[in-house]
């Protein structure tokens, strides 16, 4: 169920109604996970189980690891529950590229050719993330008394009913913030009408609502010519023009989707993480992977790279770390190669940036600042076009064509067209940077949030997927 | 909240009488969408002709101009034979001859299509150049 569709609207209008109905407020958890499971077979029927049956081992899992005499026994059922959820991970994910691996296809009854044909489960990698999230946690808790984060009922019913809730909510299922269960398990209580800030999520949802279906839909109909073969037909500059509206679809899909996401939780009283926070000003690429999809980015250094050490074992290792974290970070998005390209390619950036930074120390000043976000901006937007063509030889080429297609005459409409909607998210990150010096925030305002709403209803784009679902 | 939903509506009024007392005109379409969209209306509202060229962008890229006066290229860029035929169809008109472009013929899927779009045309057919 797309958030940009009426059965959405009306799921959670319905679930809302439901929630705070006075004599249900004992029954809210239910409501909601009925709701997710509503939500989630929409589009899946035969797949909601394949959650169900996830969520329920990390719930016995988890269960376990609290409540296990011995650490060695809660160290045997927290790997256990990591292995599970990896292993579903992969084999629903990464079947396909198996596959391809595997066999040469010389006949459909092949074991390439029945991997090819394992489904993919909408928001597998964000839900497998938030089990191992919730095992491991607890594993910590219970290991490093200081670091008690949440604690787990005696009741293993209860335990079960929040664990399925907590995989399950359904405003961040298939596509995050990833919630880490550490943030989610303290805030599962009885919510009341009264302590909402419908003011806060309606304005969320607003902005939200904008960047998916005015600025994201909208580009979308642009950056279709960035497909093979018709790029190669285009000018360099409308080749150039398309790579930045690509950089810009990409970020108003996903932090528009984490926004919705956001905005019909807090509906309900629940607090998701911020999951972007203005990416394309940072001044370096490890402060734009501290913008960029944060949920993720905190996630992957929280349980994989502290875990490998992080950068207390001396520069090599750390280099080492983050390679392996980025190729890894890469290969979550997609199962493809082009994917872990992706992946390596940050990664080689932000080892590079360190390396450097440890013998080049420049001069702090506006137009160096300026010129540093450039130079972020212009490479995290390179790397996008391994997300639009995960064919790696067509991003080739289509960089051989942005090199060579000088004489080809520009796509005027085109042009136009990104200008046009690529115009608010500029204005929204100027108003970002104005709001930082001059302690203001200038489109915080009624008229500007009715403009946004009213652009929503007379000029939003055709319906699209959001770009992160099929991760 | 109250006060957004106010503004709303009175800019999505304001809008609204705009459209309906200036009567702006089209002067641009955004993206391939709109411009099949366009494209198909006019055929809905103004063909007269009796021979309908429909396929892919392959067709739909042909000069018009060289087409004799009674052709009308109803091919679409994104689109398919089974787009112009579906247009035709609820246009209720029947041309006397319809040519089609198709370059993927050989899919077990598009072939389907072709014996179900067949029998649908084939009683018509029929009737006009049999009897």
């Amino acid at each position: 169920m797309l958030f940009n569709s009426f059965p959405f609207v009306f799921l959670v209008l319905i679930t809302l109604f439901l929630f705070y109905n006075k004599k249900l407020l004992k029954y809210q958890v239910y409501i909601l996970i009925v709701s997710s499971f509503v939500f989630y077979a929409y589009g899946q029927p035969y797949l909601l189980f394949l959650l169900f049956i996830s969520a329920s081992i990390n719930a016995l899992t988890s269960y376990k690891v609290y409540f296990a005499n011995t650490k060695k026994k809660k160290r045997t059922y927290a790997i256990f529950g990591v292995v599970v959820n990896l292993a579903t991970l992969s084999t629903f994910k990464y079947s396909p590229l198996f596959g391809k691996m595997v066999d040469n296809f010389d006949s459909l009854d092949g074991l390439g050719a029945f991997l090819l044909t394992v489904p993919l489960p909408v928001g597998i990698s964000f839900y497998t993330f938030q089990g191992i999230s919730l095992v491991v946690d607890l594993y910590r808790s219970e290991h490093q008394r200081e670091c008690l984060l949440f604690k787990v009922d005696k009741n293993f019913t209860k335990h079960y009913t929040n664990t399925i809730f907590f995989i399950s909510f359904f405003p961040q299922l298939v596509a995050g913030p990833i919630v880490k269960a550490y943030q989610f398990y303290p805030q599962i209580k009885t919510k009341y009408f009264k302590d909402v800030d419908f003011e806060s999520a309606f304005k969320i949802l607003i902005l939200g609502y904008f960047l998916k279906m005015v600025i994201a839909d909208n580009l979308k109909d642009q950056t279709f010519w960035m497909a093979y073969p018709y790029f190669e037909s285009l000018s360099s500059l409308t080749l150039v023009a398309l790579l930045f509206g690509y950089s810009i679809q990409i970020f108003s899909d996903f932090a528009g989707y984490s926004l919705i996401a956001i905005g019909v939780a807090k509906l309900y009283g629940y607090q998701l993480p911020k999951n972007f926070n203005y990416p394309y000003i940072a001044k370096s690429f490890s402060e734009f992977w501290t913008r960029w999809h944060i949920s993720l980015s905190s996630w992957l250094k929280e349980y994989l790279y502290i875990p490998l050490g992080g950068n207390k074992k001396g520069n090599i290792r750390t280099y080492i770390n983050i390679s392996i974290v980025m190729l890894l970070g890469g290969l979550w998005h997609g199962a493809a190669w082009s994917y872990m390209v992706w992946g390596g390619y940050h990664g080689f950036l932000l080892v590079l940036e360190k390396y450097l930074s440890t013998y080049i120390k420049l001069p702090q000043n506006i137009f160096l600042d300026i010129l540093k976000v450039c130079v972020v901006f212009i490479f995290v937007t390179l790397g996008w076009l391994l997300f639009k063509l995960p064919e790696f030889t067509q991003a080739v080429q289509y960089l051989l064509a942005l090199g060579g297609n000088l004489n080809i005459p520009h796509k005027k409409d085109i042009l136009m067209m990104i200008f046009f909607y690529s115009l608010p998210i500029i204005i929204y990150y100027v108003n970002y940077i104005m709001t930082q010096k001059l302690n203001k925030n200038y489109l915080d305002s009624s008229f500007i949030y009715s403009v946004l709403l009213f652009l929503i209803v007379t000029s939003s784009g055709s319906s699209g997927e959001f770009i992160y679902f099929q991760f | 909240m109250i006060k957004i939903i106010l503004l709303f509506a009175f800019l999505f009024i304001i809008y609204n009488l705009y459209l309906l007392f200036a009567g702006p005109k089209i002067v641009m379409l955004q993206n391939q969408q709109q411009k099949n969209y366009s494209f198909a209306q006019d055929f809905m509202y103004e063909n007269k002709a009796n021979n309908i060229i429909v396929g892919s962008s392959m067709a739909a890229r042909m000069n018009n101009d060289f087409l004799p006066k009674d052709f009308y290229n109803l091919s679409f860029s994104g689109g398919s034979v089974l787009t112009g035929l579906e247009i035709i169809k609820k246009s209720g008109f029947l041309p006397s001859r319809i040519y089609i472009e198709n370059n993927i013929i050989f899919r077990k899927k598009i072939l389907k299509c072709w014996i179900v779009y067949f029998i649908q045309y084939y009683g018509k057919l029929k009737n006009i150049y049999l009897h």
